[in-house]
């Protein structure tokens, strides 16, 4: 079985090994497919106070929920703490989804405005840190410029624009699937991509 | 679908993979799942944050003082509706019954402040004022007023601007000074009675101001509400204990009034304080994400303003969302809902309680209908 891009696979058992693997075509056992076709059992599990069902939830979905968030709002504290919110959203008041497929894509989109929140709340992001970039030099971690220079890069970009880039790039998404979490079309999703690429690739490469 | 990469879109891919690998970013899930499932389903519409107890703490104050703002919306109980289960309140540690006050005929000169709202019954009651009033030749102990929020109505139509909060049916006679004895909207026994006659419940010597054991709600000097009943004494609090909060009620009509679906909050000092460190960094004009404006309170409330209309999809309907409507995440926005805005002061006062006060009208952004 190949896996699609745009799926996420885990490998390993999943009690103990969270990483997702992003690398299409990857030849590893699955445990757990996080497609969509579980959700509909799942959530209604959830919502009878399964814990065991909600945990194969959290398995399955909070390390993309994490980096997303991270992705869009730089803050790994903010970003843990607004999925966090997310899941007690989702184990209080577990959504009447019409089409539980869209789970994912709820989990996603709850998470995201959980730390759009909490940033206002937190005022953070308000005054951006200032740090000292790292002279370039052997004991410099490997790509920690390169991090910082995306990071900078990143900071130039609205909250939105980030999100595109990491249910793209991070979670490894099609146009499609974007286009169907954000409510945009397949080729509106490819134009604002090819917007934010070329602004990407002029600050990157000035930086 | 394999969706072909540039050179460059790859490189960003990697890069991207290698920015959210951090350490300790993965998290056990089964510490995940062991907070959230301590607290019991269905517990609450809002959840706390994770890993900081004084931001829940700070939340909990928020939401009650969004609470208190909220609480006073006027469903009905207008006393003909025969309602099997009132509407109370609880002021002061007293209960009362809440009623509309259609026909009451009051000047705000008549109304001093005797407490806020501790509790309250009913959560269609949203958009009001937190404060409970005395009414000037009234035992506070019969009855109180409060205003209603705007905009809403019933059968019966508009609901009048006050609300009454009496301790049983037969406090109404205190009232009936209030009362027009020949407005088929007031209470029967102010029909008969003469205009201006104390009831008997009403204290023999009636006072302008609160009495001392009543906790008053201080009215903060700086702003005072263009409604605002008598300042309290000065040394309840001191101006570097005021905060001011700006709070979006966020409702929806219900088909018997408006109902609350939740808040948003912000603290106007602290955000000047930010613009202002800003400054003096030498940035200038806009700061960080949330486009606020550097300047005078008036322009960040311009600047909020700017911003709810510049977010009036995707954070609105996730709030709304809060009806289940997974729909609305995707950016929708449901036709009959409706914002207000309210400016609040939090005020810490001597014996370190803290209060909140609504210092001007709703700024916003429109009203529940």
């Amino acid at each position: 079985m190949i896996p699609r891009r745009g799926k996420v696979f885990y490998q390993g058992d999943v009690k103990h090994s969270l990483r997702p693997v992003h690398q299409v075509g990857m030849d590893v056992p699955v445990e757990v497919e996080r497609s969509e076709a579980g959700s509909s059992t799942m959530l209604a599990r959830v919502r009878r106070g399964d814990h065991a069902a909600f945990t194969e939830l959290v398995v399955a979905h909070d390390a993309d929920m994490v980096r997303l968030c991270l992705v869009v709002y730089r803050d790994p504290d903010l970003a843990r703490d607004a999925v966090q919110s997310a899941w007690h959203r989702l184990w209080s008041q577990p959504p009447n989804l019409r089409d539980e497929t869209k789970l994912r894509s709820w989990l996603l989109s709850v998470a995201a405005n959980e730390a759009r929140q909490q940033l206002r709340r937190k005022r953070v992001g308000v005054v951006r840190e200032l740090r000292a970039r790292p002279a370039p030099g052997p004991s410099d971690p490997a790509g920690e410029v390169d991090r910082l220079d995306l990071d900078d890069a990143l900071a130039r970009l609205d909250p939105s624009e980030r999100e595109l880039l990491g249910l793209r790039y991070v979670l490894g998404m099609s146009s499609g699937e974007i286009g169907a979490h954000l409510g945009l079309s397949p080729e509106g999703v490819r134009s604002r991509l090819q917007r934010l690429l070329t602004r990407m690739r002029k600050d990157l490469d000035h930086a | 679908m394999h969706e072909p990469m540039s050179r460059f879109e790859q490189r960003l891919e990697s890069a991207l993979l290698v920015y959210v690998e951090r350490p300790g970013l993965d998290r056990d899930p089964a510490d995940v799942v062991a907070d959230v499932t301590a607290r019991p389903q269905g517990d609450g519409r809002r959840r706390p944050s994770w890993s900081n107890p004084a931001r829940l703490a700070a939340a909990a104050v928020v939401i009650l003082a969004v609470g208190l703002t909220a609480i006073i919306g006027p469903r009905l109980l207008d006393r003909s509706s025969g309602a099997s289960s009132p509407s109370m309140a609880v002021v002061n540690g007293v209960e009362y019954i809440v009623g509309l006050g259609r026909g009451l005929r009051i000047d705000d000169s008549d109304l001093s402040p005797y407490g806020l709202i501790e509790s309250f019954n009913d959560p269609r009651f949203v958009g009001g004022e937190p404060t409970a009033f005395r009414l000037h030749g009234v035992d506070p102990l019969a009855a109180l007023i409060v205003r209603s929020a705007p905009g809403l109505s019933d059968d019966s139509g508009p609901f009048p601007e006050y609300l009454v909060l009496t301790r049983s049916t037969d406090s109404y006679a205190a009232l009936c000074a209030y009362y027009e004895s020949k407005d088929t909207a007031s209470p029967t026994e102010c029909r008969t009675a003469t205009p201006g006659t104390p009831s008997p419940t009403t204290s023999a010597a009636p006072s302008p101001r609160p009495s001392s054991s009543a906790s008053p709600v201080p009215s903060p000097s700086p702003s005072p509400s263009p409604t605002a009943s008598p300042s309290p004494s000065p040394t309840a609090y001191d101006g570097d204990r005021v905060e001011d909060h700006l709070t979006v009620l966020l409702m929806e009509r219900t088909g018997q009034g408006c109902a609350s679906f939740g808040h948003v909050d912000w603290d106007l000092r602290a955000i000047r304080r930010q613009a202002e460190a800003v400054a003096l960094n030498g940035e200038v004009g806009v700061v960080g994400e949330e486009n606020f404006v550097l300047g005078t309170l008036a322009e960040a409330i311009e600047g909020f303003n700017g911003e709810l209309a510049a977010t009036e999809g995707p954070d609105v309907a996730w709030y709304l969302s809060d009806t289940d409507d997974v729909e609305l995440i995707g950016g929708g926005r449901k036709p009959d809902a409706d914002l207000i805005a309210l400016k609040l002061q939090r005020i810490t006062v001597d014996d370190g309680r803290e209060v909140w006060w609504r210092t001007l009208d709703y700024v916003g952004v429109g009203f529940c209908r």
